[in-house]
């Protein structure tokens, strides 16, 4: 693991110095072109030095940088994070690049699918004998009218998918309620009733919509209530799960894109700590809503 | 607005008052049709009660049976002999509930006494099958229940409730299942 480190390390320290030697075109130019346009008296030599400078900001950034920077992220990954999620889970196989298919986010109807979607991290692994699926996904709408560009934050966040004791064959949604930035877009398909429990707190701290109330109370039993609200309290984020066609779909908006590496030196046990805090969310989501359960 | 400063006030007046009229028409029959809407929720919650009984009732009854192949226990000490009729009353579904309960403690206890039960697969099956029919008779009761409230609170509520007077509506009753005593129920075997 030490070698690794040292590795990883080096490749940490490449990839910050291919990012100065990229930006070093773009300083030059803009430095050169503001000098020789004092000195000529002209402003189009500032500008013409400003764009070349860019542009060459540009290239070294798309062929030089880049790919520096993604074997650092990647070696990360695969041989840090891979090993922290060994520790914890049985059979992992894990993706850093991919993500889950847009259609299959599409029809747990829990967030709207925008028009930027893109994700990383998937891994399948076993926690406890249950078989899991995740992803980090990043949901986007863009929207480009003449003067501006406006981008809507769909869902930002960990998504999971996996089996479930239950099986229903109806369509059930649990979102918690959730207001301002904090708060993923909303969706659901067509034909879904809004069901309220007996419980009036669960009702005001979650909206839950289903097409056949029968399901919704079979799988919103009082324990099942209840871990949901020792769930609120660790997921630092918004929970949202849908029961749909055979799988428990739980998507958590916390606004991170966990997994990532440090820019700054790695310290020995800080980024590692940070991997597992990522880990420990997933097993306490399972813990509660699977396994203690049982 | 030409048209309105044009009529004179009895005419201002008739068309406020029929404007009136009309709206509580339309309150009337969007209450009826609730009030309506939430008693056929209510009657398919009820059915939902008898299926979910019926279900349980019959997988008690499989258990019961394939017991006899591993215990020396006389059926008819535990059986209970339920009439699952059609139409019953709320509380002729809180008595069967509580029957079908105390077979199925007596199931339990018949697998706690022979270890022989317990270890076969048929047995073990039908207790899973027992366990999640009894989740799902949980869950209709609490359709039932949350449906009945509903409809209980629009009742008592203002102005629905002078509607319910008229129409002679009468509150829905809950389904309150006993809770039962857990005791250790010594069973004849």
């Amino acid at each position: 693991m030490e070698q690794k480190i040292r590795e990883l390390e080096i490749l940490r320290k490449q990839s910050n110095l291919a990012l100065i030697i990229s930006l070093i075109p773009f300083i030059v130019g803009v430095l050169a072109g503001a000098v020789f346009g004092l000195i000529f008296s002209n402003d189009l030599i500032f500008l013409f030095c400003g764009i070349g400078g860019f542009v060459s900001f540009i290239i070294l950034a798309a062929f030089y940088f880049s790919p520096k920077r993604d074997s650092y992220v990647h070696f990360f990954k695969t041989a840090i994070v891979k090993d922290c999620l060994d520790k914890v889970f049985e059979d992992v196989e894990f993706e850093p690049d991919l993500c889950f298919d847009k259609e299959l986010i599409g029809k747990a109807y829990l967030v709207p699918i925008g028009n930027k979607y893109n994700g990383d991290d998937k891994m399948t692994a076993s926690y406890k004998g249950i078989k899991f699926s995740q992803c980090d996904l990043n949901i986007q709408n863009i929207v480009s009218t003449g003067d501006s560009t406006t981008t809507y934050q769909y869902f930002l966040g960990k998504w999971i998918i996996l089996d479930f004791d239950k099986k229903i064959d109806t369509y059930l949604q649990i979102r918690e309620n959730q207001s301002g930035t904090a708060k993923a877009y909303n969706k659901k398909p067509p034909k879904v009733q809004r069901i309220e429990t007996e419980s009036i707190e669960f009702n005001k701290s979650f909206s839950v919509f289903a097409d056949d109330g029968h399901n919704a109370f079979y799988i919103l039993t009082p324990r099942f209530m209840e871990a949901l609200f020792k769930l609120k309290v660790v997921a630092q984020g918004q929970i949202m799960l849908a029961f749909c066609q055979g799988k428990l779909h739980i998507a958590l908006h916390n606004n991170k894109n966990a997994f990532e590496p440090p820019i700054r030196e790695l310290k020995s046990s800080a980024y590692r700590e940070k991997i597992m805090a990522e880990i420990l969310i997933i097993t306490q989501i399972i813990d509660e809503l699977i396994i203690n359960l049982k | 607005m030409m048209f309105l400063a044009s009529l004179g006030p009895v005419a201002i007046t008739v068309i406020v008052l029929v404007a009136i009229i009309l709206l509580l028409l339309l309150y009337l029959i969007v209450t009826v049709n609730s009030f309506k809407q939430m008693m056929v929720k209510i009657t398919e919650a009820d059915s939902g009660i008898d299926v979910a009984l019926t279900k349980r009732y019959d997988l008690l009854t499989k258990a019961l049976d394939t017991a006899k192949a591993y215990t020396k226990y006389e059926r008819e000490t535990i059986y209970e002999v339920i009439d699952l009729r059609k139409k019953m009353s709320v509380t002729d579904k809180i008595q069967v509930s509580d029957k079908l309960d105390k077979m199925s403690n007596n199931v339990n206890v018949l697998a706690e006494n022979y270890p022989e039960l317990r270890s076969s697969q048929v047995f073990s099956d039908l207790m899973s099958a027992i366990k999640d029919s009894e989740e799902h008779l949980q869950a209709a009761r609490r359709l039932y229940n949350s449906n009945v409230s509903h409809f209980n609170q629009k009742m008592v509520s203002f102005p629905a409730s002078i509607i319910a007077k008229i129409l002679n509506l009468k509150a829905a009753n809950f389904f309150v299942a006993e809770i039962q005593k857990k005791s250790d129920i010594k069973v004849e075997l």
